[in-house]
């Protein structure tokens, strides 16, 4: 039997995001999973079927931790182990694939030299080659970690149709980045617009110890109609507690949060807020059903260790009034094309499939990306489907300049000359 | 790594003689204790002959070739920025070109060559000589004079020598005595020296060894294998299976057979470490390498056959110089011995320009002392010994081929986690 080693050693988000990569292979034998030890509970909670160990990738490692390295590394040999997906491109995962033959590591293996380094996959870097300029990258991250295995599971199997629970509503208070959180006043007009919209429902604030600040500010701002309605989980939930407080739930209004891909795993309707470095197309809410308001200013997408420069542009156009009354007649009309207005700058989008793999339609606003980024997909898919991966293609039919303009930026001359699959 | 060990980068040439010479210093090099990176040149070998058969007019093709040597000195480069040496030693004909030495000029990294080549046929180091800080030769006077002229007055002169843990005595099968075994036999180019000389033995157990004897009639009988190269492998069986071996440097003037030159070739050692018997042609060198009660000596091919008669029939004397010559090669002339004076050289003459040791910023650091001791026992297991840095293991690690245990990903993965965490700000990332 086939068994599988997979190394995910990144945050909350990046775990659920691995999640057709690992329904991949644990339809093919048996999985290990690696996480960073924070995360071992909630990896084991995704995902059921597989055997999960913890390395400390984000702490400080004792001897002891060295101790339990050793033992795994001991039981997982490149004589049991058929193929080891490294998911990250980092140092530390690539020492753990050094106990490996380098041709069984797929994605991030490391370099045979001195310097050590890591070597990327053509898949990684002819994605990573498309994601240069960000607004037109084309594909979903759990697609990315989806294709580093051959022929993924369809992409519709992953998670459930999003679909209301009647268990209330959950807000997510913050998101790692500041940048990319709503403010407590913003955030209480979006509850309040979906407050009424399901007529009272419970109302669950969702985070960590460190965002109950948030979720005080938040409460200052709400009515005492709804605050009747609210239950503070913040800092009260360990993750079998969050997976109980966001199972069944009727909505999640969130920013782009590790508990926003919890949502969409889970078939819990996301209503996504994206802003600052979030954008929808990279990391949005996986699954057929759900909506994601991009707030997309000519700088937008913008880098996370960046400052910022442009006076925060994407959080003023949430700010303005116009929004609140777009999200509010965009849900009051379930967003029918042509029946959202919104301001320029914002976007609204709808979550679905093609042959890929999730893909947002836009419902509202203009997007100056969408051929470039339909360009890019195409491409993605032409390799897919020549190797076997998908049984049609994605065509687009667009200006034959766009086309030639997005291939010259995303097809680099070495793929042409040297064997596309090799690693460098 | 103790507190004068060295980063020490060899640049090995894309082929010829001084190629396994490099091999043997970065060999020597490690077990001396320094940290040793080696550019394996070689590699790069076929694609630079290949663009020859790509009919290329000759004014394009010279300039594709500089193109080629720049990307090779580029990629020296990017080794130097990733490793740090405190030293680059280039062997003859290594790809280093001048923009390179000149960029390590003032870099505080030292540079040195190892010129393993007569001074007076290859006459390339009139240009490179005085950009290297040291300049190592297998030659003296006149050619310490020379340097001088062109201006580089840190020169060492640094024989040729011998790895004993390759070249050495080993045990023949029946069928390798048989195969490889003669009364006298000879292992090299067929010069045009040579090829004289050595009618001599025509009609003799006389057995020659390597390639480039094409065309040689007289001697068509004694010329194995077709004059196929021999791999250094099957060297050392042809060297232990034969009585005597003739050593006589090469030469491309046949006016006079035995060259009477200065250095000393490599297989003169080579063959005293082997323990193999030897009849070497004089050389104005060798009298303070080898003593007469070491090695015999020939001053023309007259005297040579003299010898050969008589060693071949004073078996107990010709083990007798063996084993002198195998001690006097232990004692002085292996490739230890020779990395050693260099290394001494350079920290005589130049000094070394980055600091030797375990940084101290390392020690400050809080988590230093708990990961150190996480280390020490890894260290251990991995065969490096109890003074090796995780500098040293981890180099060491990355560089071997293969699976590691899990000891030894162990000791990769507390370095990258120290250099995420400690050293930089990096994240891990998708």
């Amino acid at each position: 039997m086939n068994e599988y080693l997979v190394i995910q050693a990144a945050r909350f988000g990046d775990l659920v995001q691995t999640k057709r990569l690992i329904q991949t292979l644990i339809a093919r034998g048996s999985v290990r999973l690696l996480v960073d030890r924070a995360l071992t509970r909630l990896a084991s909670l995704l995902y059921p079927k597989a055997q999960v160990s913890g390395f400390p990738f984000h702490t400080k490692p004792t001897v002891d931790d060295i101790a339990d390295m050793r033992a795994f590394l001991k039981q997982c040999t490149p004589q049991t182990i058929t193929s080891v997906y490294n998911c990250n491109f980092s140092e530390m995962t690539a020492a753990l694939c050094r106990h490996f033959e380098t041709e069984q590591v797929v994605g991030y293996r490391p370099a045979a030299s001195f310097s050590g380094g890591i070597e990327r996959s053509h898949w990684t870097r002819l994605i990573f080659s498309m994601t240069r300029e960000r607004c037109s990258s084309p594909l979903n991250l759990v697609d990315f970690w989806g294709g580093f295995a051959s022929r993924p599971v369809e992409a519709s199997s992953v998670n459930p149709t999003a679909k209301g629970g009647g268990r209330g509503i959950g807000i997510v208070m913050a998101g790692r980045e500041v940048r990319r959180s709503l403010p407590a006043q913003l955030l209480a007009g979006i509850v309040k617009i979906y407050f009424s919209l399901l007529d009272g429902p419970q109302v669950y604030l969702l985070g960590s110890r460190t965002e109950q600040k948030a979720a005080a500010e938040l409460l200052r701002f709400l009515p005492s109609s709804i605050l009747s309605h609210v239950r503070n989980l913040t800092g009260k939930t360990d993750w079998d507690g969050l997976f109980h407080a966001v199972y069944g739930l009727d909505a999640v209004i969130t920013p782009d949060t590790g508990t926003m891909h919890l949502a969409a795993h889970l078939g819990v309707p996301v209503k996504a807020f994206f802003l600052s470095s979030a954008w929808c197309h990279e990391t949005g809410p996986y699954g057929n059903g759900h909506t994601v308001w991009q707030a997309a200013p000519d700088c937008a997408p913008c880098l996370e260790s960046a400052p910022c420069s442009k006076g925060m542009r994407c959080l003023n156009l949430l700010q303005e009034n116009a929004f609140l009354r777009s999200v509010a007649l965009a849900e009051n009309s379930n967003f029918s094309a042509g029946r959202c207005p919104v301001q320029e700058g914002i976007q609204l989008w709808k979550s679905g499939f093609d042959a890929l793999g999730c893909v947002f339609s836009l419902i509202a606003g203009h997007d100056r990306n969408a051929d470039e980024r339909a360009v890019n997909r195409e491409l993605i898919a032409d390799g897919f489907f020549l190797s076997g991966n998908v049984t049609r293609s994605v065509t687009y039919d667009c200006d034959r300049s766009v086309r030639k303009h997005t291939y010259e930026k995303s097809i680099e001359d070495l793929n042409w000359m040297l064997p596309t699959r090799r690693y460098c | 790594m103790n507190d004068r060990s060295l980063r020490i980068l060899v640049i090995l040439p894309m082929y010829g003689g001084s190629l396994p010479i490099g091999r043997y210093c970065c060999a020597a090099l490690r077990e001396i204790g320094h940290t040793v990176r080696c550019f394996e040149s070689p590699v790069m070998y076929s694609a630079f002959t290949g663009l020859k058969e790509l009919q290329l007019p000759p004014e394009s093709l010279a300039k594709i070739e500089n193109s080629f040597i720049h990307i090779v000195s580029q990629a020296i480069l990017a080794h130097v920025e990733s490793f740090e040496p405190h030293l680059v030693l280039a062997m003859a004909q290594a790809p280093v070109d001048r923009n390179i030495l000149l960029r390590l000029k003032n870099s505080g990294i030292r540079t040195a060559m190892w010129f393993v080549e007569d001074y007076s046929i290859f006459n390339y180091w009139k240009i490179y000589a005085q950009l290297y800080d040291v300049f190592a030769v297998i030659q003296k006077e006149p050619f310490f004079t020379e340097l001088r002229k062109i201006g580089q007055e840190n020169f060492v002169y640094l024989p040729l020598a011998a790895d004993p843990s390759f070249h050495k005595s080993i045990q023949l099968t029946n069928d390798e005595k048989k195969e490889f075994g003669a009364d006298i036999a000879f292992l090299g180019a067929g010069y045009p020296n040579r090829r004289l000389a050595f009618r001599h033995f025509a009609g003799r157990n006389f057995k020659i060894w390597g390639s480039d004897w094409e065309g040689e009639t007289l001697l068509s009988k004694n010329i194995q294998r077709n004059g196929e190269r021999i791999s250094p492998e099957d060297s050392i069986k042809i060297y232990n299976a034969t009585k005597i071996t003739i050593n006589l440097h090469s030469s491309v003037h046949t006016e006079q057979l035995v060259s009477h030159g200065d250095f000393v070739n490599p297989r003169t050692f080579e063959l005293a470490a082997m323990k193999a018997f030897q009849l070497v042609d004089e050389r104005s060198l060798m009298g303070e390498l080898f003593g007469s009660d070491e090695l015999v000596t020939f001053d023309d091919m007259e005297d040579c056959c003299r010898k050969i008669d008589y060693f071949l029939s004073h078996p107990m004397e010709r083990e007798q110089y063996r084993e002198k010559a195998l001690a006097r090669v232990l004692k002085e002339h292996t490739y230890v011995h020779r990395m050693r004076t260099l290394v001494a050289s350079i920290e005589s003459s130049v000094g070394w320009g980055l600091p030797i040791g375990v940084e101290t910023h390392q020690e400050q650091n809080p988590y230093q002392a708990e990961l150190a001791n996480v280390m020490e026992s890894f260290l251990l297991e991995t065969g490096l010994g109890p003074h090796s840095s995780l500098e040293t293991a981890v180099s060491s690690l990355k560089a071997r081929k293969g699976p590691l245990s899990e000891a030894e990903t162990a000791v990769l993965f507390l370095d990258a986690w120290k250099r995420q965490y400690l050293h930089t700000d990096n994240r891990t990332s998708r």
